[in-house]
């Protein structure tokens, strides 16, 4: 065997004796200068699309603070001219004011020592205990002493003060409630993390489907299975409405797959007019033994917009759903995997995956809510909508998909 | 004329004349290269295109560690293997031939004196598997590990496929002398 070592030097010499072919350059670099530039405008496009939509983002959250800043100077000038026609002494001014921030009522309400008189427009307190002041004019007016055996309430005398103090504190739930949803308006920043089972629905590629090797799915897809994967990234949605929001973000992607391959090639595909019409028997000497234990990774950069509804269900909690779809952007790929065709394995660095892709996505869950940040729990399940595999070259569409928890927590800021 | 750094470094900058320069100054070697691993020019050319456009976008990730044109070998070599096996071609590398299987495998060292054309001529005549293996190992300089790795079979199947391919090559080179 050694003997035919000296067809090494043969080979060398030859390769170096070669003469130029004389090909043409200019042609190929003229090719490789396209796709550059190419490239470079799909960065650029990338980079103009991202910074557009933040700007848009702050021109709206600026244009609404202005919104709000105006409605808030309206009402308390309405609420001047009405006070100063209507009112006579300086406490119910102040009073009146106070309807504009409910906190200063619920804090009087639920204060035990202190008679309220409260209609559906406005609300006047009374600091000592004695007799609360009436006012015929209005039918909504209601009346609460709590330190009192006797209650009037919509002109009528209840003796029963427990049940009144249940009403009452049923409508301060209520009218907190609606309070608080009515302000509901807003931007939310903040970061999420979504640990996942990722898996993949693979198809054939009907224009090159002839080139599926018999025995790929027994040696290569049966033995692909779902992996770890993860989401990481940062989130902002803005509240159009107490129901409704949009969100987006930008997200760092993963979709994986276990590989666990041990197989041995033995024969080799015959191609004819691409498609394969036969299976020769390797020489034994030439068999090749695969084993491979391994994860492959998909990294993107994801961008999604979503639209959400969502219910309160609680004071302090909510359910919130979306859904919506995404931009990803293909940035790495880590992994070995079986080939189609010949099934030896290659490395998916060295394959050619489409860089941009559509998925969707849908989640649901149940969010924390405080004054200024929330905390949200939500499975969520993604999927792409095309193929990752290039239509040219692969004979089978890969469509990879996953499903996790969505832990995310945001901060608030919330027009009030 | 720049030295070798200085036009990394630019072209790390995507400065395009650089980048046209390195292309230049490589584009033969990197085409033979190409011609080793593809059944014909138009393939060759192909791959030149895309191994040039590889190596300048990732051009950020060369170390120094060792010559640039070993490394851009490295890529043109990754790039060939991955497009011979699932390649643009139309398969054409899959073609078995089945009645070069069936030829003798010859032992007897034949005479150094062979005109190149006829060693290429018959190194593109093998099959591809041998064919590559043969061109990593005795062209390109690459270990058996390295070759085991790029490839993801074990090193036995390196010796073996190499040990075949010189056989057969050997046998092929007889007949055309």
């Amino acid at each position: 065997m050694d003997n035919l070592k000296q067809i090494d030097n043969i080979l060398k010499k030859a390769v170096a004796d070669m003469p130029n072919n004389g090909h043409n350059l200019s042609s190929d670099w003229d090719a490789i200068e396209k796709k550059l530039k190419h490239r470079k405008r799909r960065i650029i496009l990338l980079w103009s699309f991202l910074a557009l939509f933040i700007s848009s983002s702050l021109i709206l959250f600026r244009l609404n603070n202005n919104n709000t800043v105006n409605k808030i100077t309206t009402t308390r000038d309405v609420v001047n001219k009405k006070d100063k026609s209507q009112h006579s002494s300086n406490e119910s001014i102040k009073n009146e004011k106070s309807i504009n921030n409910p906190l200063p009522y619920n804090k009087e309400i639920l204060n035990p020592k202190i008679s309220v008189v409260a209609n559906s427009q406005n609300v006047t307190t009374q600091k000592d205990n004695t007799e609360p002041k009436k006012d015929t004019e209005t039918s909504n007016r209601f009346e609460l002493t709590l330190h009192s055996k006797t209650i009037n309430i919509f002109n009528q005398e209840i003796n029963q003060p427990e049940k009144i103090v249940f009403v009452k504190l049923q409508q301060t739930k209520n009218l907190e409630k609606s309070n608080r949803t009515a302000y509901k308006q807003g931007w939310e920043y903040g970061i999420s993390f979504t640990p996942s089972i990722s898996n993949k629905i693979v198809q054939e590629n009907s224009n090159l489907s002839g080139l599926v090797n018999r025995n790929y799915n027994l040696f290569i897809r049966n033995q692909e299975k779902s992996s770890f994967a993860n989401n990481f990234g940062l989130n902002f949605s803005y509240h159009l409405s107490p129901k409704l929001f949009v969100s987006s973000g930008l997200y760092l992607t993963q979709r994986a797959e276990y590989t666990n391959y041990k197989y041995t090639i033995t024969e080799f595909p015959i191609v004819t007019n691409g498609e394969i019409t036969d299976y020769a028997p390797l020489n034994p000497l030439a068999y090749v033994d695969i084993n491979h234990v391994g994860s492959n990774l998909y990294h993107f950069i994801e961008i999604p917009v979503n639209l959400g509804f969502k219910q309160s269900i609680s004071t302090n909690f909510e359910i919130r759903s979306q859904l919506g779809l995404s931009l990803l952007s293909l940035t790495n790929i880590d992994g070995k995997k079986g080939n189609f065709l010949n099934l030896q394995l290659e490395d998916l660095s060295d394959l050619k995956f489409n860089t941009y892709n559509i998925a969707t996505s849908v989640k649901s869950g149940i969010y924390f809510n405080k004054k200024r940040f929330n905390i949200g729990l939500e499975p969520s399940y993604s999927i792409n909508l095309n193929s990752l595999n290039d239509s040219k070259t692969s004979a089978l569409k890969t469509r990879p998909y996953s499903y996790g928890i969505n832990l995310s927590t945001n901060i608030k800021i919330f027009k009030e | 004329m720049i030295s070798e750094e200085e036009l990394i470094r630019r072209c790390k900058e995507h400065d395009r004349s650089a980048q046209k320069m390195l292309f230049e100054k490589y584009a033969n070697k990197m085409m033979a290269v190409c011609m080793r691993y593809c059944k014909n020019q138009e393939d060759a050319k192909d791959l030149l295109q895309d191994g040039y456009y590889k190596v300048l976008t990732s051009i950020k990730s060369f170390k120094g560690n060792s010559r640039i044109d070993t490394w851009m070998t490295r890529i043109f070599i990754n790039l060939a293997l991955n497009r011979n096996r699932i390649g643009r071609n139309k398969y054409s590398h899959y073609e078995f031939d089945t009645k070069f299987e069936k030829a003798d495998f010859d032992e007897e060292p034949v005479n150094e004196n062979i005109e190149a054309k006829l060693v290429i001529k018959a190194l593109n005549e093998l099959p591809v598997i041998y064919k590559t293996v043969l061109n990593m190992y005795a062209i390109d300089g690459l270990t058996h590990k390295e070759i085991a790795k790029q490839l993801g079979i074990s090193e036995g199947s390196s010796k073996s496929r190499l040990s075949r391919g010189r056989s057969m090559l050997n046998a092929k080179l007889k007949r055309k002398k």
